[in-house]
């Protein structure tokens, strides 16, 4: 400790013309106040605004000049023979001048701004708006690392070695491992458990380098090569030891299955057993995960990479899904996959670029895939030739709502609101519908429907020919409509009120759930004009779940103490089944999600995603009452 | 072996290698307590290598160094404490005024002498105010080796350390300081091209070429053994009185060898010899002995 004091006082001493030349450009700030066309400005601004880049610009400028030399120019001057004919130990040089580097840098920096701040910190805390403390955390981590930094590549290129070739192929590989590192959790959304996995790293990685220097001088003492030799190894072997630790963190986090899943959301198809399960997995903070799950069997197929879960479709069978990866975090051209939903399958890579923010859906066939980017391009692809069958340019300006199904197999139908979402202008609102036929190429204008608000869903029947739209306000539901799915056209206004829940079944038919006093009833309004009740009883809230065969709709309800699904036979005007104390994981049948805008009718087979009051997840047979119990969350 | 028995310095089997060339090849020495030795060497014969992994500054590629009885390599901050070094070339910071460096010094040294020190540093006729950057090349050595010599070591280490000194500081150094330390009982090595110098004090000598040491003993013995013979015939006489040479050429119509096993009734023989009509014998300086050993044209 003594001989490093004695060594960082002799540097300090060393640097005295250092700390002249700060006192000097402390002054600079108050002079420039005095300069024509700058002493227009605030006095106390320029101050401050001059002052903190000086202490910023010259600390860090210095930081680098220091960590370059402190070690590295006596070594390259053969000069650390000085020091190792000494009784000094290796530590002792090495943290002794690190030491004296960072008083160098706390010096300076408090000479270039103090003064500047001492003449009007209440302008500094409005000019750079952020907390001093901060503020210095962050300048005193950046002079460090430029420091140690500075050192390491000092020491590695002043040996003039062959190895600094190595070195900075390894500093290639750690910089691809770390993105490794990192990424994955990204790809989870896990912001917050990658910015601490970050810090943990860079912390890890400047305690390697502090530690470096002693490491360094106690293997390759004076000995210029030996110090880069014994640099790197120490360097690149504590290097490997942090990345095979955050690796295999990291290989923990992405390694979460279905059962680690805390409060999932399922986004369930109208058929098929497969379903999106989704969300924070336990232990990991925010990291979330996706699986395709089987809710049959329990098998699930984890899908890495999938930057916005909802940008997947499934195809209208239920047996087959595609989804996006962008290639790196920032992207905005993603690649679109295919995956068959089997167990142990894997996606594959459609090699179709896909725009950030892009739509797609599949033919009822599964054979083609459409795709609308938000200029408004759609092309449509045969999936087994990956082959492009139409591109048109639909008119759009920006991303804004589209749903498009396969109206007949050689037919899409295009339906946009214009203009792009978030404008102000109300009584410009509408939905422009087109469609493009395969065969032909072309584009035809079909319809179009105007809307009040900016808030618009559209839903159309099974067989694509009526339409039920639906506008909501701050309040609730404003205006719903029957319309005619191709050309706009009204047919009649929808039976709604601004608290009800309202869905349009496969049929074409609208189903509405009423509340009066605390009792719900479901109306049905028939395409033919008919309108039939089911009381379904007292609860505080509800929404539609599922259409099942047999004119049966699945309705979640919230009583007073728990959720409850009930089956309800609307052709009859009864309840055929309830199984209380769950709730449909799914956003249910009402969601506006998805590209592919028709209702069906689920398969008689189809289990339900549910969840029960514990959090275990259920596959339940609304048909039958069966359920069984898949995870507990 | 007690401590007193043990040499101050025992290098065995060291090789330094920097990349393919070998500096130091197979080296071991020995010096005793108390002694004065010298190491010769012409330039690059690896002196300086094998002195600084001697003093643990730099790791040979293979063998051992001890110093006063311990691995220098492992010992080395503990052992500075006892040894005194003043390098080959100036590695003081050259921004340091001279009393800024003794003041480092007596931090770090125990037995730290600051007015043996001064007193050294005004017989040298140097002042404490200039930086050491602006010293003669010969001050600079000076004043290393009055910083040295104040830490009071057991052992002092010199490489090459009349390097710039002039000629009367030279003969100070050798007559004067290191005359003075032998006597104290120190332990001084030294590498040095001053032969002249080194004959009048070094106990004892070894002479590095290429890499190794071709040649470690004592100085009388050295003198001793070698002579310059030169005679009236062809070499082929020298057979006759089985003498070794150093070095064989031609001088005039005979021949002038160094020998290195001389001895009168060898000579008597050569002399004696039916073909030779002339020859004579003449003792060698060290620098002789060194140009005959390390020189163009030695017999390796």
């Amino acid at each position: 400790m003594t001989h490093a004091l004695a060594i960082a006082r002799r540097d300090l001493a060393e640097r005295t013309s250092v700390f002249i030349a700060a006192a000097v450009l402390a002054v600079l700030p108050f002079v420039l106040t005095l300069v024509p066309g700058i002493s227009s400005f605030s006095r106390v601004d320029v101050i401050t605004t001059m002052g903190t880049l000086l202490a910023v610009g010259f600390t860090l400028g210095l930081a680098l000049v220091l960590g370059v030399t402190m070690i590295g120019r006596d070594l390259t001057e053969k000069r650390m023979s000085f020091y190792f004919s000494k009784p000094l130990s290796a530590p002792a040089i090495w943290f002794g001048k690190l030491a004296a580097a960072v008083l160098s840098l706390a010096i300076c920096f408090t000479i270039l701004f103090v003064p500047s701040y001492l003449a009007g910190s209440t302008s500094w805390q409005k000019s750079w708006n952020v907390d001093l403390p901060i503020a210095f955390t962050v300048v005193t981590l950046a002079a460090l690392a430029l420091l140690l930094f500075g050192h390491l590549f000092g020491t590695m290129f002043r040996s003039k070695s062959p190895l600094v070739a190595l070195d900075v192929v390894l500093m290639v590989v750690t910089g691809l491992a770390l993105v490794g590192i990192i990424r994955p959790l990204l790809e989870g959304f896990a912001m917050e458990l990658a910015g601490r996995v970050t810090l943990a790293l860079g912390v890890m990685v400047l305690l390697i380098l502090l530690a470096s220097g002693a490491w360094q001088l106690s293997k390759g003492r004076a000995d210029r090569k030996q110090n880069h030799v014994a640099l790197s190894r120490f360097v690149w072997s504590s290097m490997a030891i942090v990345l095979a630790l955050g690796g295999a963190f990291t290989a923990w986090v992405v390694s979460a299955s279905p059962a680690d899943l805390q409060k999932p959301e399922v986004s369930q198809p109208d058929q098929g057993t497969w379903s999106f399960i989704y969300g924070k997995a336990k232990h990991r903070m925010d990291y979330n995960a996706l699986f395709a799950y089987d809710l049959a069997t329990g098998d699930s197929i984890r899908i890495d990479g999938m930057r916005s879960w909802w940008s997947s479709g499934f195809s209208r069978d239920g047996k087959h899904v595609v989804y996006v990866k962008l290639p790196d975090f920032r992207a905005g051209v993603g690649e679109l996959y295919l995956m068959p939903l089997r167990a142990g399958a894997k996606g594959e890579p459609l090699h179709i670029p896909v725009t950030r923010g892009g739509a797609y859906t599949f033919s009822d066939d599964g054979t083609r895939i459409a795709l609308i980017d938000p200029e408004g391009i759609v092309s449509v692809y045969d999936l087994a030739s990956k082959k492009a069958l139409v591109s048109a340019k639909i008119p759009m300006n920006g991303p804004t709502r589209r749903r498009f199904f396969f109206a007949a197999p050689d037919v899409l139908r295009v339906y946009v609101q214009t203009p792009q979402y978030g404008s102000l202008k109300l009584a410009e609102f509408a939905v422009e519908i087109y469609e493009i036929d395969l065969r032909t190429h072309a584009l035809a204008h079909t319809g179009t429907y105007r809307c009040m608000t900016k808030n618009f869903g559209i839903t159309v029947s099974d067989d694509g020919t009526r339409a039920l739209t639906v506008e909501r306000d701050d309040i609730g539901i404003s205006h719903a409509n029957v319309i005619d799915a191709r050309t706009g056209q009204l047919i009649a206004p929808a039976p709604v009120s601004a608290m009800m829940r309202v869905t349009l079944l496969a049929d074409g038919s609208v189903a509405t759930l009423n509340e009066t006093g605390g009792e719900w009833t479901l109306n049905v309004h028939g395409i033919d004009g008919s309108d039939r009740t089911t009381q379904i009883g007292k609860m505080q809230r509800a929404y539609f779940v599922r259409q099942l065969a047999g004119e049966r709709l699945v309705i979640a309800g919230r009583g007073s103490k728990s959720w409850s699904m009930i089956v309800v036979d609307y052709a009859h005007g009864s309840i055929v089944r309830r199984e209380e104390g769950a709730y449909a994981s799914s956003f249910g049948y009402e969601q506006w999600y998805g590209s592919d805008p028709r209702r069906s009718v689920a398969a008689a087979d189809q289990p339900i995603a549910m969840t029960n009051s514990t959090g275990a997840l259920y596959a339940w047979q609304p048909l039958t009452g069966a359920k069984k119990k898949l995870i507990q969350f | 072996m007690n401590q007193a028995e043990t040499p101050a310095i025992r290098i065995a089997g060291m090789t330094v290698r920097y990349g393919r060339r070998v500096a130091v090849d197979a080296a071991s020495l020995e010096v005793p307590r108390g002694s004065v030795y010298a190491l010769l060497g012409r330039n690059g014969a690896g002196k300086s290598s094998l002195v600084r992994c001697a003093l643990g500054q730099q790791r040979a590629s293979s063998g051992s160094a001890e110093i006063l009885g311990q691995d220098s390599w492992k010992h080395r901050t503990h052992l500075m404490e006892r040894i005194g070094v003043v390098a080959e070339e100036a590695d003081a910071p050259p921004e340091m005024r001279v009393q800024q460096l003794a003041d480092f010094h007596a931090r770090l040294y125990s037995r730290w002498d600051g007015k043996a020190f001064d007193s050294r540093l005004d017989r040298f006729g140097i002042s404490k105010q200039p930086r050491y950057g602006d010293l003669s090349k010969g001050q600079k050595k000076q004043v290393s080796l009055a910083l040295a010599l104040a830490a009071a070591p057991d052992l002092i280490i010199l490489d090459d350390p009349t390097l710039g000194l002039d000629v009367v500081a030279r003969k100070s150094l050798f007559e004067e300081v290191i005359a003075d330390l032998a006597d104290r009982g120190t332990t001084i090595f030294l590498t040095t091209h001053d032969l002249a110098g080194v004959e009048a004090i070094a106990d004892r000598v070894a002479i590095m070429n290429g890499g190794r040491i071709v040649l470690d003993e004592e100085l009388e013995t050295l003198k001793g053994r070698f002579r310059r013979i030169r005679f009236s015939a062809q070499p082929l006489a020298l057979e006759a009185a089985s003498f070794r040479t150093a070095l064989v050429r031609s001088w005039g119509a005979g021949t002038e060898a160094v020998v290195s096993n001389y001895d009168d009734l060898a000579f008597e023989r050569l002399r004696s010899s039916a073909t030779i009509q002339s020859a004579d014998v003449s003792a060698m300086s060290l620098e002789e002995i060194f140009i005959a050993v390390a020189g163009e044209g030695a017999n390796s």
